[in-house]
């Protein structure tokens, strides 16, 4: 099947068996950076971006795929690159063995996308679903509020205002809402 | 006149505010600290102990590394003041020694005023202290007997007070010396403006800790915080794990045929006539060489060839490109085979009628120490003596469970052959493990078998021996098919086959006297070793050995054995046997604390081991012993004897304790195992100038190329980024030893130091003639084409270990920990949240603090993980949860904040001035500290791991239920 997305930023074409898991799409795409820990979507170790969210690549068919946008770990930062997270990662000891490093940096990335400042606690929320056996989280959590400090202030928007009410007697429909 | 029982006690611990900056750290004209101005003054003392906080002595460590032997670090003095650090100087210092104490602020003492002192005292028997007086008025050092020093183990009260008390026995000493008198308070006092030594100034100042990654120096690497050298690649995705190796031509992919009971005779093995075989690669134990996997013992096979012992044991291999039709190949073998009964539990497999499924009676291995007058191997008669002449008998047993490694990167290897002979390439910890293995299995020549690391997501001892097997199979696979083979475990598969932490049954009696002091220990460990012996005979001998936990014990008789079940093999998992013993000695204290009515904490800390004190194998603790201090920063950060004193808090259906955990673990391999293994590392000169370090030991996450790599630049006195670190491949690096039982940087990192001072000084020498250090680097390869120095590892002298008797130096020394935990557990729900953990460490020396706290924190998080809610559930001998679905480990909102206190008390045959190995230590500790809070946060006493919701809530059940009745 023929498949069309933006992935890490460029139009791609692929042509997959629909069912292929996106983790497996990406590694015939020679994406390794992607890794596999548990394939049933507990450990959060294949997170890729999904239209901006955070998503277990082992529970996306790249069927599913067709006109979103991926980021995987390569379309964050190469090794020359470093966006903060990466770099507080590597530098404040949010990395030890690596494998649950770039899903982990991905459930960061999209929580400083939306909270530039978050607490202690927002990032233990923020990758309550990233699951790391060598750290004992407290470095991890560290390395993301260090690197919250080091956005750029531009990423530092006014808060948005609260989301409108689903019952609101507005004349504007909410196109957000499905219901 | 006789100084060699006299110790100085500098109190060296204020913050002193009034200067601006700690007053031990104030530099003279010399730039020489007031706190090493001391030292030298009364250098003609036996020792002197200068007692301080560990910022300050940290900065005082970089001024001298001389310096570290008389540090002696204590938090007390935070909340206690000067007395605080008296009581941890009682608590450390070898009785029958006189005392000279002064505090930090004042000049340092004449010799002739400290022998006045000294002389008043060797002439009056009855006096307990003496002080100078100039002038008519008293003033400092003071020279205090045990007698009265010792007062302070017990309670810490102003010296002013004290020796009002004794001012019957305290002599005064008239002298000529002025000096006695100078306090510096002032910049007035000190004459001068105040200038302070160390780089950490500006934090002690403010009252925080250093900033773990302020810069310390351009040259000096050790110490600091520098960041992962292979983190660029770790975050941006580029390091390549062995499923990240690309495709080789014409690989094929391996699986295993597994077993599905637990035991039974295999009759024959069928393949699925109906299915079509002709593109699918199988290997039974027929097609291999010599059927046995290499490590102690020759019991298990590469593939079961007559006999199954456990239900995941593999009986054949399967390979062929594609994944689907590998799938079914799987389902088409079929095992003929006639099911035997099995044995599950231990205990029964230790009944005298147990059917007989491993040796002669099931056990696999035993131990026995004894010490005092217990010493009698042949039975158990002398230690009950002891025991029943005791005040207080205090017996109790105590299990746990398995636990999975539940590294996040699973099992895999990639294997093929060609004509320089057989290549595996894959995640382990120890690639000449697999090399031996591959010898054994293949046999053949060394040097035409190229085990080599791929970077590896965690092994935690789980990729310790069992890569050996997984290499094995795709090795096999890939003799046979001519073609290569990769085999990467799903997490079911890694769950099911791969080994666990050993479960254990431990059983204790021990005696002390009503005061509390610790005399008789009787402790008997039965460990569950599952189907083979793997490994299971080293870490029962590290469970026998820290079995005394980290006390003192007059007698002792420690027993233990190992048993075979019919479940798959446990094996290696950080801690090594030490977590199930310590465990239970944890908590069996517990009880005797309940049993006088003491406070647990308070009861441990009476009893800590100390310099001179022996353990139970008669091993005396010559040096490096830093449990006391540990307590002594773990209490006083946590408010621990506070909290424990107001009882639990109860706030709505929430119930808040505090409780806490003391332990040692030993660095390296146990008794002679270093000397027999002669660990070696290669350290070479490479054009440009650089060094690399050869060296198989692995970094599986815990940083040896960053440790190995700052080890070796301050070692050769050159920038961290002119090292580099081989890939450890048996076809280029020595053997070091495997990367396990906390030796990598305590003892492999000693020989990474040695080599590369010594490229260096051939470097130097040769600058001798003329040039930079890269000319002359150049000239020297040019002259010799090969620079490298290969050197072994030399074990101190003075190890003295009794393989038979299991008496001596068990490791060369110890690292040791003091955990608190603060729980909260739910009322309803029994749900327990660790929601505070402080934890002290004496890690010898942080290498990189950092990384440092980071192996301390991850560890105590899989013994909160062991403790709290990971449970492998079994049906006769079937793991029923082999998932991270249903197989729990702790997520970051799990995790409680952890606050990391290192003690550093330089063990001399450590790198970069006294590192000892820590790896396992955290995951000594957790368990025990978390089941005391629970006690104390609901009166519950758990002996039993883990203690999930549902046990606690049958276990609390019970309990109510009983004390009704026997109301």
């Amino acid at each position: 099947m023929k498949i069309d997305l933006t992935l890490n930023g460029e139009a791609r074409s692929v042509d997959l068996p629909p069912m292929m898991r996106l983790l497996d799409a990406l590694r015939t795409l020679d994406l390794t950076g992607t890794k596999e820990g548990c394939g049933e979507g507990e450990c959060g170790t294949c997170a890729v971006l999904m239209n901006g969210e955070p998503v277990n690549a082992c529970l996306v068919a790249i069927g599913q795929c067709g006109g979103t946008e991926i980021v995987t770990i390569e379309g964050i930062g190469d090794r020359q690159h470093l966006t903060p997270i990466q770099q507080c990662m590597s530098d404040h000891g949010g990395a030890q063995c690596g494998i649950c490093t770039p899903g982990m940096i991905i459930s960061a990335e999209a929580l400083l996308a939306r909270e530039p400042r978050p607490t202690d606690h927002d990032v233990r929320m923020a990758i309550a679903g990233n699951l790391c056996r060598c750290t004992g989280y407290e470095r991890i959590v560290k390395s993301v509020l260090e690197a919250a400090q080091l956005l750029p202030p531009e990423r530092l928007r006014p808060p948005e205002p609260p989301p409108a009410a689903p019952f609101a007697m507005d004349d504007e429909p909410n196109p957000g809402s499905v219901l | 006149m006789r100084f060699d029982d006299v110790v100085g006690v500098v109190l060296a611990a204020g913050r002193g505010t009034r200067l601006g900056g700690p007053k031990a750290l104030l530099a003279d004209r010399r730039g020489t600290p007031l706190a090493a101005a001391h030292v030298q003054a009364w250098s003609f003392l036996d020792r002197v102990a200068v007692v301080t906080r560990v910022d300050i002595a940290d900065a005082l460590r970089r001024y001298d590394p001389q310096l570290s032997r008389h540090l002696l670090i204590s938090t007390a003095a935070d909340e206690l003041g000067p007395a605080g650090s008296l009581r941890a100087a009682a608590l450390q210092m070898p009785e029958d020694r006189v005392w000279m104490v002064t505090p930090v602020d004042c000049p340092p003492s004449c010799r002739a005023t400290t022998e006045a002192l000294l002389q008043a005292l060797r002439d009056d028997p009855s006096a307990a202290a003496s002080r100078p007086r100039f002038d008519g008025r008293g003033g400092h050092p003071v020279a205090l007997r045990h007698q009265l020093w010792r007062t302070y183990q017990h309670a810490a009260r102003p010296l002013r007070d004290v020796l009002r008390e004794w001012s019957d026995n305290v002599v005064e000493v008239p002298v000529n010396d002025p000096s006695i008198r100078v306090d510096i308070d002032t910049v007035e006092d000190w004459g001068r403006p105040p200038v302070f030594v160390g780089e950490s100034l500006n934090s002690i100042d403010s009252g925080e800790c250093p900033d773990e990654t302020a810069p310390v120096s351009e040259t000096q690497n050790v110490g600091r915080s520098v960041g992962r050298v292979d983190g660029a690649a770790k975050v941006s995705g580029a390091a390549h794990y062995v499923a990240d190796i690309p495709t080789m031509a014409g690989e094929l992919v391996g699986a295993t045929v597994r077993s599905q009971v637990a035991r039974a005779l295999i009759e024959k093995i069928e393949l699925d006539p109906a299915f079509d075989w002709t593109d699918v690669t199988v290997v039974l134990a027929s097609d291999v060489p010599e059927n046995v996997v290499q490590l102690i013992v020759d019991d298990q096979p590469v593939l079961a060839a007559d006999r199954i012992n456990h239900r995941y044991e593999p009986v054949a291999l399967v390979a062929c490109t594609d994944v689907q039709k590998l799938n079914d190949a799987v389902r088409h073998v079929k095992i003929v085979l006639k099911e035997q009964p099995a044995l599950f539990d231990p205990e029964v497999a230790l009944a005298p009628d147990a059917e007989v499924i491993w040796g002669e009676d099931n056990v696999q291995s035993r131990y026995l120490i004894t010490k005092g007058e217990a010493d009698v191997a042949e039975s158990e008669a002398a230690i009950d003596i002891l025991l029943s002449e005791c005040d207080v008998v205090v017996e109790g047993r105590y299990t746990t469970h398995h636990q999975e490694q539940l590294y996040i990167e699973p099992q895999g290897m990639l294997a093929w052959w060609d004509d320089a002979g057989v290549h595996a390439t894959g995640s382990l910890q120890c690639p000449y493990y697999v090399h031996k293995a591959f010898k054994r299995c293949f046999d053949v020549a060394p040097d035409r078998i190229h085990i080599t690391q791929a970077v590896t997501g965690g092994g935690f001892g789980g990729k310790e021996e069992y890569p050996s097997i997984i290499a094995l199979h795709a090795a096999l696979l890939a003799q046979k098919s001519g073609r290569p083979v990769r085999m990467i475990y799903d997490r079911t598969e890694d769950i099911e086959a791969t080994t666990k932490r050993h479960p254990s049954v431990c059983e204790i009696s021990t005696g002390c006297d009503s005061a509390g002091n610790l005399k008789v220990l009787k402790f008997r460990a039965v460990f569950d070793a599952g189907a083979y012996v793997t490994l299971t005979p080293v870490e029962l001998s590290r469970g026998v050995l820290h079995a005394g936990g980290a006390y003192k014990w007059e007698h002792a008789r420690i027993e233990g054995m190992s048993v075979a079940t019919n479940t798959p093999p446990n094996g290696a998992f950080r801690g090594f046997g030490a977590p199930q013993t310590i465990w239970a000695i944890e908590r069996h204290l517990d009880r005797v604390a309940h049993q006088l009515g003491r406070d647990p904490g308070q009861l441990k800390q009476q009893n800590l081991l100390g310099v001179g004190d022996t353990t139970p194998t008669g091993q005396e603790l010559r040096s490096s012993v830093g449990g006391v201090a540990c307590v002594e920063a773990a209490f006083s950060a946590s408010g621990y004897l506070r909290k424990r004193e107001e009882g639990p808090q109860i706030v709505g259906r929430k119930a808040r304790g505090i409780g806490c955990s003391i332990f040692m673990h030993g660095g390296g391999f146990t008794g002679s195992g270093e000397r027999m293994l002669k660990g070696k590392v290669a350290v070479d000169l490479v054009p440009g100038g650089g060094l690399m370090i050869r060296t198989a030991s692995t970094d599986i996450g815990q940083g040896t190329e960053t440790i190995f790599s700052q080890i070796a630049a301050d070692a050769a006195g050159i920038p961290i980024e002119r090292v580099s670190f081989a890939v450890p491949s048996t076809t280029t690096v020595p053997d070091s030893g495997p990367t396990v039982a906390s030796r990598t940087v305590m003892v492999v990192g000693s020989i990474v130091e040695r080599a590369a001072a010594q490229v260096a000084e051939k470097v130097r020498a040769e600058q001798g003639e003329g040039g930079t250090w890269d000319e002359a680097a150049q000239r020297l390869l040019d002259r010799e084409g090969e620079v490298s120095v290969l050197l072994q590892y030399e074990p101190p002298d003075w190890v003295q270990w009794d393989e038979k008797a299991y008496k001596g130096d068990a490791y060369p020394v110890y690292a040791w920990m003091c955990d608190v935990a603060e729980v909260e557990v739910d009322l309803d729900t029994y749900e327990v949240k660790v929601i505070d953990f402080w934890q002290a460490a004496d890690v010898g020396k942080a290498i990189n603090p950092i990384m440092c706290k980071g192996q301390l924190e991850g560890g105590t998080l899989q013994a909160l993980g062991w403790a709290l809610c990971e449970e492998v559930v079994w049906d006769e001998g079937r793991i029923v949860n082999p998932r991270m679905t249903n197989y729990i480990i702790p997520t970051a909102l799990d995790a409680p904040p952890f606050e990391t206190m290192l003690v550093e008390m330089p063990y001399e045959g450590g790198p970069g001035g006294g590192a000892k190995g820590i790896g396992e230590l955290p995951m000594d500790g957790g368990a025990p500290a978390v089941a005391a809070a629970v006690e104390h946060a609901i009166g519950l006493v758990m002996n039993h791991l883990p203690l999930t919701p549902e046990r606690l809530f049958v276990a609390h059940s019970q309990s109510k239920k009983s004390s009704r009745k026997s109301a």
